[in-house]
């Protein structure tokens, strides 16, 4: 099975970590990026710096640099992703018969698995991979990480879209895709997605050390700040509320954990979980 | 390759003779004709004997049984038989004209023991209904279905439909032969062996060039989907988990959660409908309908977990639960 990969350039953070984590599975990674230096909504954004970065994790000359002109502030920022991800996943399904779409702030715990659940999608006929994401919300000063996870503190997955899709798929909003047959992989053999619906049938279980962490949050204050300026986050009317409350269980994680069952947002509970392997890489 | 291989086709029936007819003249029509046509009758009466006695070569046989004994005639149907393959196919299912020779070209492949096909049921959509899951044992113990989709090529599966399947004769026999722990509906009988196989670690594929077109023939008792139909699946289902993967599998504690968690989210939605349905009438109906599936879920999977015990000893002691 012949498997290819793209991601966007311009979020230099966990960069050379989330490439590391499944180069080896991959013949080719299409790099789209803008070639002004912009980000969807028009302002400048660290492009140069994530080409850097990512060069740095290319030892095999794998990357296909792909320019293109992806800011248009007159247009709907998830449009645009749409757009940016769509060419690069076109490009990327060229000579393959999966192509991986994992951000670059997402790095895969377990290659293997990762390879082995795509042979089973395939093996199925699927033609989208659904797999498991935690999402990591700050890290303690002692390495530890805040994580986004159940009411009492059980292992949480998230869905941003499929982490890979076969070979010339069409995106219906960002990375997701409407009507594809899906293999499906969860922490537990039931949704524990709180996004999607009790009885979203799960088709195969990793353990936590098998998923796909998402370090979205996990990041300092400027890079944070930069990040939701490029994506658009920063003009949302409750910006300034989000960042106050990240700043706040940053500081305090202990407490934000252990009064997390009092919290009445499903998508506020935290965890602390260990993964010594990030406890002290820069972002 | 296949063209090699021998293969025989084992019908079990039941007080379907027009049926049985139908389907042995669909049989007569294969590109790629048996070597062998057994039907294997449970009627009370002697229709399906004179309808296959019109059929030159098709042999008769009898289970004495009777009603509720499927899988006892497929292994009735087996005994004495020196195929290489053989196919089952329901005394309501109508086989393509291809439908034998799309079977066996997947047996091409020495490590798969078993093929199974898409049996048509004539709704719209069914073609793409449920790809990338048919034919699974889920994690959480539940089985997906989705025989009639069409995935455009073969794909690996955990079981198949007993309207449209076939095995390597060696390999059933290498397990022991087919097991008869499922009474009722005989709903899960079928499954017994495939799971049995997924668990020796052989591979099991649905070709979806195999079709039948399944046309659902007059039940044995009551109707398709009814009361009883619940309450065996139920109960059925937790014998075929337990016997063919064993007490201790995951599947079967979360088996018996999901069906746990089943049963409370019916009698909450009976009682949902008290809320959400207007009039007497509609909110005691769905009251009623919500307690009755719940109840029967309730007690055919407490009732499976009894038969289970029963059939575990059963099989330490040799009895396939066939005789």
């Amino acid at each position: 099975m012949r498997i290819n990969a793209y991601v966007l350039a311009g979020d230099p953070a966990w960069v050379e970590q989330s490439i590391a984590s499944y180069y080896r599975l991959v013949d080719r990674i299409i790099v789209a990026f803008d070639s002004d230096g912009r980000s969807w909504s028009g302002l400048p954004m660290a492009v140069d710096e994530s080409l850097e970065r990512l060069r740095r994790a290319d030892p095999l000359q794998k990357m296909v640099m792909m320019p293109g002109q992806f800011a248009d502030p007159a247009r709907r920022r998830m449009e645009l992703e749409t757009v940016q991800r769509q060419a690069a996943l076109d490009a990327a399904s060229d000579g393959a018969d999966w192509v991986l779409q994992i951000d670059t702030d997402e790095i895969a715990l377990s290659a293997g698995r990762l390879a082995a659940e795509l042979h089973t999608a395939e093996s199925r006929a699927a033609r989208a991979l659904e797999y498991p994401l935690r999402v990591l919300y700050a890290r303690t000063r002692s390495g530890l990480f805040l994580e986004q996870s159940g009411r009492f503190w059980t292992m949480q997955a998230s869905y941003p879209g499929p982490i890979a899709v076969a070979a010339g798929t069409r995106l219906s909003f960002a990375r997701q895709v409407a009507g594809a047959p899906v293999h499906r992989v969860d922490l537990a053999p039931w949704n524990t997605d709180p996004a999607h619906p009790a009885g979203t049938p799960v088709h195969a279980v990793v353990g936590p050390d098998e998923t796909i962490v998402h370090m979205s949050w996990v990041r300092s204050e400027a890079q944070l700040a930069e990040k939701a300026l490029v994506s658009g986050h920063a003009s949302d009317p409750d910006w300034n509320d989000t960042i106050s409350a990240w700043r706040r269980r940053s500081r305090h994680p202990l407490r934000t954990a252990a009064l997390s069952p009092l919290a009445s947002d499903r998508f506020a509970h935290y965890r602390l979980s260990l993964l010594p392997q990030y406890a002290q890489t820069d972002p | 390759m296949t063209a090699s291989l021998s293969v025989a086709v084992v019908i079990a029936t039941f007080n379907r003779a027009g049926f049985v007819r139908t389907c042995l003249e669909h049989l007569d029509r294969q590109t790629r004709p048996a070597q062998r046509v057994v039907v294997v009758d449970a009627s009370a009466d002697d229709r399906t004997r004179t309808v296959v006695s019109q059929f030159e070569g098709v042999e008769y046989r009898r289970n004495d049984k009777g009603r509720g004994a499927t899988a006892t005639s497929r292994a009735l149907g087996l005994e004495g038989l020196d195929e290489d393959v053989v196919a089952f196919i329901d005394d309501d299912a109508f086989a393509e004209p291809t439908w034998l020779e799309e079977l066996m070209e997947a047996y091409v492949d020495d490590r798969v023991m078993a093929v199974g096909g898409r049996a048509i049921n004539d709704q719209p959509e069914e073609a793409g209904e449920g790809l990338g899951e048919i034919g699974l044992l889920l994690p959480n113990g539940q089985l997906t279905g989705w025989f009639a989709a069409d995935p455009g090529r073969a794909v690996e599966v955990d079981h198949m439909l007993g309207a449209n399947m076939s095995v390597r004769l060696a390999a059933v026999r290498s397990l022991g032969g087919i097991r008869d722990f499922y009474p009722g509906t005989c709903l899960r009988e079928e499954t017994d062996i495939a799971l049995r196989m997924r668990r020796a670690g052989m591979r099991i594929v649905f070709a979806p060039a195999a079709v039948v077109r399944h046309v659902a023939g007059d039940y044995a008792k009551g109707r398709r989907f009814d009361a009883r139909y619940r309450y065996f699946g139920a109960r059925n289902h937790v014998v075929l988990l337990t016997t063919t993967l064993g007490w201790r599998d995951p599947h079967v504690r979360r088996y018996v959660r999901t069906a746990i968690v089943g049963t409370v989210r019916e009698f909450r939605g009976g009682l949902g409908a008290l809320r959400s349905r207007r009039g007497v009438k509609p909110k005691l109906k769905g009251l009623a309908g919500g307690v009755r599936r719940g109840t029967l879920d309730l007690v055919g999977t407490a009732s499976g977990v009894w038969a289970a015990s029963r059939a575990t000893v059963r099989i330490a002691q040799g009895d396939n639960g066939v005789a």
